[in-house]
């Protein structure tokens, strides 16, 4: 995962270069989502990994799934990234592009992505209470994913990338224990 | 005591009541890859170098290597319970062992943890176990011996409170011994010392503490354990522990020894973890950061000022200067002192004593190599009695080496020369000591009177040793204020010595049969 990131990181930054320039960088993430969605699928593991299947069997599977969901500004360039990619085996890198890509782009949007976990739903309400303390607090947009955990019986967890604020009261309890 | 179950019940709700718990902020990673007790971390991202990770409730780790992305980290302890993908959390404290006066008498891992059985430490300090040395204008020049109450030692290599003086030798050739030994010797000196065995069988260890409580040394005495069974983690930051648990003495005014037996495991411990974070392997595969590992540890032991201490201790210590004396030990393999530890280690002391199977096993024990043994700074610190009449001894020996060559050819040689060997020969045998049986300085200064005098010229050599052990008790028996004397004030006096002398040779005529 780490090396992943190592090696991904020089093409996120080349397309968020490129992307920038064309001002493009919505469409490049859908694309880049898409072909990290097919890289992903077993099937297609095994056939990249595999040395005797042809390349253009590969390419040809992406293309024809690009052409369909991509814009025309974009496809080009996908397309000669795709084939630079299975040229040098590295397809096994796009989630961890798409991933690097998304954080330059969080930074250049001031964006800050992360994600809360609650013992029960929170009302929409409370979402939008939540979102506002963060946004003052953090001086950035605010995206977060909710999620409900009943586990932890009560409070939340918040999380931003490796930084976490833990007000449940499964984790308080754990901590009492611990004391005795 | 009986309890009533109400009371208990209050107790528990009081601590309840009273615990506080704020919302927890913290740094987390992912462990992505585990293997020989090396944990990769992804994430993690505000870690310190050396800070302490926790895995689980009783696992922790120390962060040894910040990457780009992740951390690589030396787990402490079992690992066996964890798996990739589990969480871990920093906890923005680098490693701390405790540290105090509570810890004398006890055998505790790096981390303080009693491995005695004898119950609880309850310190109420910590330190950390990584800390910097005290700088230039804290330190003094060492000017107080420590007496290790050897012979061949506190003679010819002796060790100033504050110094740094090797142990070197082969296996077997009596380097734990002499640690014994000044261990037993520092019983009435006040001086704490600081065992630390890195890398030892337990069996070994539980002998030296036999023998220490045997010789009622265990009481001035903290042993600090990372055995051949504990994780390489644990005995790479044994020595520091250890050091941390001897600053505080030195901190607070006092003295203390610390023994590392020994760095060539240390060394070992630290080449597996490094391999095992794979960073670049240089000569003999240890990292590139070797002699910084033993350089930055042996450069806590300093012999601090009085105004250190007062600084340290916040005023409440004055006038009291304050030593942390270091006597590493290194394992030499078929007597090569050039290989690269030792050199390494030979170069950051202030001198080594080096001991050689030869010698121990014809006999002369402790087997130091006079030749090769040295102490830079050691003479400054003598007693001006020991001094002054070990100076005679040091020459004779010397020359002694540059004849002895020619001791086979006794028949040939002249008058001087043969008295030269027949001296050096005589002055040899009575450097020999048995175990546990450490002399104090007014007990030494007679034997160096028998050597400086001549006194023994006469004897037989396999009867010298003889001489100066009955001497010795002679002078208890009849002359013991003279002994007190030197004892409380060891200063030189030729007045002192004539009489010395006098006594001596009267009892070599007289009380003595050859």
């Amino acid at each position: 995962m780490s090396q992943d990131l190592n090696q991904a990181r020089p093409y996120a930054i080349a397309i968020f270069e490129l992307a920038s320039e064309q001002k493009s960088l919505t469409a490049w993430l859908d694309t880049i989502s898409i072909l990290a969605f097919i890289a992903t699928n077993p099937s297609v593991i095994s056939l990249a990994n595999n040395p005797r299947s042809p390349k253009e069997k590969l390419f040809n599977l992406f293309k024809n799934t690009l052409k369909k969901n991509t814009e025309s500004v974009v496809l080009e360039q996908a397309l000669r990234l795709l084939n630079f990619l299975i040229i040098k085996r590295r397809l096994q890198l796009l989630p961890s592009i798409y991933a690097a890509l998304d954080n330059l782009r969080c930074k250049k949007e001031n964006l800050k992505k992360g994600s809360v976990i609650s013992a029960k739903p929170l009302s929409e309400k409370q979402q939008e209470k939540l979102e506002n303390v963060l946004v003052k607090r953090l001086k950035a947009k605010v995206f977060l994913d909710y999620a409900v955990d009943p586990n932890l019986l009560g409070g939340m967890i918040l999380r931003f990338g490796n930084d976490v604020i833990d007000s449940s009261l499964q984790n308080k309890l754990q901590r009492l224990a611990n004391s005795f | 005591m009986p309890f009533n179950p109400s009371e208990i019940s209050a107790i528990i709700k009081q601590q309840i009541e009273q615990f506080p718990l704020p919302a927890e902020t913290r740094n987390e990673g992912t462990i992505v890859s585990l293997k020989d007790g090396i944990a990769t971390i992804y994430g993690l991202s505000n870690t310190l170098l050396g800070e302490m990770l926790q895995f689980d409730t009783k696992t922790y780790g120390i962060a040894l290597n910040l990457e780009r992305d992740t951390v690589g980290s030396v787990i402490l302890g079992d690992f066996g319970h964890l798996s990739e993908g589990m969480t871990v959390k920093s906890t923005g404290r680098v490693l701390e062992t405790p540290i105090g006066h509570e810890l004398l008498g006890r055998i505790v891992n790096p981390l303080g943890t009693p491995l005695d059985g004898k119950g609880l430490i309850n310190s109420k300090k910590t330190a950390p176990v990584e800390k910097v040395a005290p700088g230039v204008i804290w330190r003094q020049s060492v000017d107080t011996p420590l007496q290790t109450g050897l012979k061949v030692i506190d003679t010819i290599v002796p060790i100033g409170r504050g110094q740094r003086e090797l142990i070197i030798g082969d296996r077997q050739t009596g380097k734990t011994a002499i640690i014994i030994d000044t261990i037993i010797n520092q019983k009435k000196s006040g001086v704490k010392c600081i065992y630390v065995a890195i890398g030892q069988k337990n069996s070994s260890i539980a002998a030296l503490v036999r023998k220490l409580e045997e010789h009622d040394a265990m009481k001035h005495t903290i042993i600090v354990n990372a055995s051949a069974s504990d994780s390489a983690a644990s005995q790479y930051i044994a020595p520091y522990a250890g050091c941390s648990m001897g600053e505080y003495f030195r901190d607070i005014g006092e003295n203390a020894l610390i023994i590392f037996d020994d760095l060539t495991k240390h060394a070992w411990a630290y080449r597996q973890i490094s391999l095992l974070l794979r960073r670049p392997p240089g000569r003999e595969a240890y990292p590139g950061d070797i002699f910084y590992l033993h350089s930055r540890l042996l450069e806590r032991a300093a012999h601090v000022s009085a105004e250190y201490v007062s600084t340290q201790t916040e005023g409440k210590v004055k006038d009291r200067t304050g030593s942390l004396t270091a006597l590493p030990i290194v394992e030499t393999q078929a007597g090569d002192i050039t290989a690269f530890i030792p050199t390494n280690i030979i170069s950051i002391t202030d001198g080594q004593i080096f001991l050689e199977t030869d010698l121990f096993n014809s006999g002369v024990r402790p087997a130091v190599n006079i030749g090769l043994s040295v102490s830079r700074v050691g003479g400054a610190a003598q007693t001006s009695i020991i001094k002054k009449l070990s100076g005679g001894l040091r020459l004779a020996l010397a020359q002694f080496r540059d004849l002895e060559a020619f001791s086979q050819f006794a028949s040939d040689l002249d008058e001087t020369t043969r008295k030269q060997l027949e001296h050096g020969q005589r002055s040899l045998e009575i450097l020999k000591q048995p175990q546990y049986a450490p002399l104090t300085v007014s007990e030494m200064v007679i034997t160096l009177v028998i050597i400086e005098k001549k006194i023994f010229a006469d004897l037989p050599v396999e009867k010298v040793l003889e001489f100066a052990n009955s001497a010795i008790k002679f002078m208890h028996d009849n002359h013991q204020e003279i002994l007190d004397e030197i004892d409380a004030k060891p200063v030189y006096s030729a007045e002192l010595v004539d009489k010395i002398e006098k006594e001596l040779v009267k009892f070599k005529e007289t009380g003595f049969v050859v």
